[in-house]
């Protein structure tokens, strides 16, 4: 059994509101520099620098992730996490089936580039990725659980895009994997001041835009490997798998 | 209409000088949803929101909104007001709910 830092919040370049710094190999740069072990690259509605970051980041044993972080009708943020290319394709289709579709202007939202492994600009994600999946929190929770996939609702401390500022409350019926707080809050009072959140496991992360963001947080799991299958034990607590701190 | 047309006849505070004052509004959207108003607001309309947060300048950048009412008194921060100034987006100011707003407004533009 070993422990890893785990920090599964990232923005990659592809994000219109991250720093144009965050290219894949930036990120695994840093990632090992603040000795990171698993990273999850989640883009808004977008999967597009998930495999470039795992195979850039494969040399330096820096494990990656797949996943997203998906706006709800709600305008909730959920952190989704996969590991296999058809996963990811999967849960893009879903995205682009059901995203609100606004041509972007980069000038006014931010730039959206797909980067290759060459680390030039490949194309433009043409639609606004502010835009949301016109399907309720619930449904997409369902649908990342039926792909095999992690479902994680983000910052729910934030006032906003937060389950609490877009709702007002948490609802019964949601089953998410765990919850995240962000560096912003301490886990403590958060769960002081929403008692229901109690029985979740937290994640913390860093919710990285700028390079020198990435590691500000993240969560110690202690687990046999580092597969989806591995963090899902340890957020359940099973077979002596567990998040030591976060 | 023009926006200053709209704050002659209205209690409305204008928070970014004569940013926006000289554009003409053809109608108006009331939503918090920012994706929401992404997709259906049409160009020329007066945007109401209780949301202050810089995005909702960038929204109203990308669909050409000549101005943004915040409701509930909620005033946004400096980078907000700089950056609508840079747009040329008046940002009114309410003490009204969204309500009340949306009412006062509609009668005047339609």
């Amino acid at each position: 059994m070993k422990e890893y830092r785990a920090d599964l919040h990232i923005h990659t370049v592809l994000s219109p509101c991250a720093s144009l710094e965050m290219s894949p190999a930036c990120i695994v740069e840093k990632a090992v520099e603040k000795e990171i072990d698993i990273i999850a690259i989640t883009d808004h509605n977008h999967t597009a620098h998930n495999r470039i970051t795992r195979d850039l980041a494969v040399e330096k044993g820096l494990v990656v992730l797949y996943g997203t972080e998906i706006s709800s009708i709600e305008e909730i943020h959920c952190l989704s996490y996969f590991e296999t290319e058809d996963q990811v394709r999967e849960i893009q289709s879903f995205i682009d089936d059901n995203i609100t579709r606004t041509r972007n202007i980069p000038a006014k939202l931010g730039y959206q580039p797909v980067i290759n492994s060459e680390e030039m600009i490949e194309k433009y994600i043409e639609h606004s990725l502010y835009g949301s999946v016109q399907k309720s929190i619930e449904e997409i929770c369902s649908k990342v659980h039926r792909l095999g996939g992690l479902f994680v609702p983000a910052h729910v401390d934030r006032s906003s895009n937060s389950i609490y500022s877009q709702l007002g409350f948490f609802p019964e019926g949601l089953v998410p994997d765990a919850i995240e707080i962000s560096r912003r809050s301490d886990n403590e009072s958060v769960l002081q001041g929403n008692p229901e959140l109690s029985k979740y496991r937290v994640l913390n992360n860093s919710d990285a835009h700028y390079p020198d963001d990435i590691g500000s947080a993240y969560t110690t799991l202690r687990m046999e490997g580092t597969g989806l299958r591995e963090i899902k034990m340890a957020l359940e607590g099973k077979e002596r798998r567990e998040v030591v701190a976060a | 209409m023009t926006v200053a047309e709209i704050l002659n006849m209205t209690k409305l505070e204008a928070l970014t000088g004569d940013a926006g004052l000289q554009r003409q509004v053809n109608g108006g959207y009331t939503s918090d949803l920012l994706s929401d108003v992404m997709g259906r607001i049409e160009k020329d309309s007066i945007w109401l929101t209780m949301q202050s947060h810089m995005n909702v300048i960038g929204i109203a950048a990308l669909r050409d909104i000549p101005a943004v009412v915040i409701v509930n008194g909620n005033i946004p921060s400096e980078e907000v007001i700089k950056r609508a100034k840079e747009e040329n987006i008046a940002v009114l100011s309410t003490k009204q709910g969204a309500f009340d707003a949306s009412g006062e407004l509609y009668n005047k533009l339609k």
